[in-house]
């Protein structure tokens, strides 16, 4: 337990952002006082509870979905060698997957573990970014109506996939490290 | 919300007593890799929610206001990906402020390109789970591409806007 412990915090990135957090609670506390620190960290308790009571779920389902996929499968439809179906594949689901950050990237890395490619992950990161349906529904068009919605769906319907070969020809420039680069 | 949780619970369960029942030596390997991916949850993001909360107010939101209302063309939609790039605020902040750009007449050449730099980019969920479950390699990667086609796209809104005969 101990070990495990340790093995969280014992972590360069973990150092990284505890201490933008410490300097951004610092810059906040200096600018608008004590209440400001104490209301922001209270702004969080939404997204603190969605975090408990999802993620667990999210990381099972994700880890389940990693172990069950057969990897022949994977790699014919999301692997090196699906080319522009894998990205057609990733541009379309990435628009429809619902949910948030904590449900996305789970299944990509589940995805990525069971033998998916870097260029249909990364097409299907930006799709879900910027075309997804969930989000204009929930969150942009009550605040800005559904023209500018159209607008951005029109003009950015070939941008995941652009992504995607772009992200392709710079990894043939750059390769991944032999580690994958993950955890 | 709460429907969405319980049926993700629902259907989790589920698969995970098919796979238990049926699959015994999976469901190890499964149990493995959420032991593996849960540090991440358990470490790093709650600090980057935290940070998140700290840093949205100090964005002074009427500035990059001014700013995008201000900047017409091609440069408009450069400044609009920079700041989208640097705005760590979850979207029931965003979205309102850009209501406030699109009612005082901001382009939507300027104002799709901010959203697409901040859907992509958004410093808050990059740094917070991208970056520690996806490792460096794929952030980086993602994020040269990104740079490279988003001018485009505020470009294609331009156009699509003048098309459709609305402010660009």
């Amino acid at each position: 337990m101990l070990a495990y412990l340790k093995s969280i915090v014992w972590d360069r990135l973990f150092a990284v952002v505890a201490a933008i957090a410490v300097l951004s609670g610092v810059i906040l506390f200096e600018l608008r006082g004590g209440d400001a620190v104490w209301k922001a960290l209270l702004a969080n308790e939404r997204v603190f509870l969605i975090v408990i009571s999802l993620v667990p779920a999210a990381l099972m389902l994700s880890a389940l979905i990693e172990v069950m996929l057969s990897r022949e499968m994977v790699e014919k439809w999301l692997g090196v060698g699906s080319g522009f179906k894998g990205i057609m594949l990733a541009t379309f689901a990435g628009a429809f997957v619902p949910g948030g950050p904590f449900l996305c990237f789970p299944i990509v890395l589940a995805l990525y573990r069971a033998g998916a490619h870097w260029t249909p992950l990364i097409t299907f990161v930006s799709s879900w970014s910027i075309l997804s349906a969930m989000r204009i529904i929930v969150f942009e068009a009550p605040f800005v109506g559904f023209e500018l919605p159209l607008v951005r769906i029109l003009s950015c319907i070939w941008v995941p996939p652009v992504i995607g070969l772009t992200a392709y020809y710079i990894s043939r420039i750059f390769p991944p490290p032999e580690s994958g680069g993950t955890r | 919300m709460i429907y969405i949780v319980c049926l993700i619970w629902a259907g989790t369960l589920f698969f995970a007593l098919y796979t238990w029942r049926f699959y015994p030596e999976r469901f190890r390997a499964a149990i493995q890799s959420f032991c593996k991916t849960s540090k991440i949850f358990l470490g790093v993001v709650p600090l980057a929610l935290i940070a998140a909360g700290f840093l949205s107010p100090i964005i002074p939101s009427e500035l990059v206001g001014r700013l995008i209302g201000e900047t017409a063309g091609f440069s408009g939609i450069l400044i609009a990906i920079l700041i989208g790039f640097c705005m760590p605020v979850p979207p029931p902040i965003f979205f309102p402020l850009i209501a406030l750009l699109l009612g005082a007449g901001a382009g939507f050449a300027q104002l799709i390109a901010l959203i697409a730099s901040w859907n992509i980019f958004a410093a808050h969920r990059t740094l917070g789970i991208e970056l520690p479950m996806m490792g460096t390699y794929f952030v980086v990667l993602r994020v040269l591409a990104s740079l490279a086609v988003l001018p485009l796209s505020g470009v294609a809104a331009g156009f699509v806007a003048h098309w459709l005969g609305l402010p660009n």
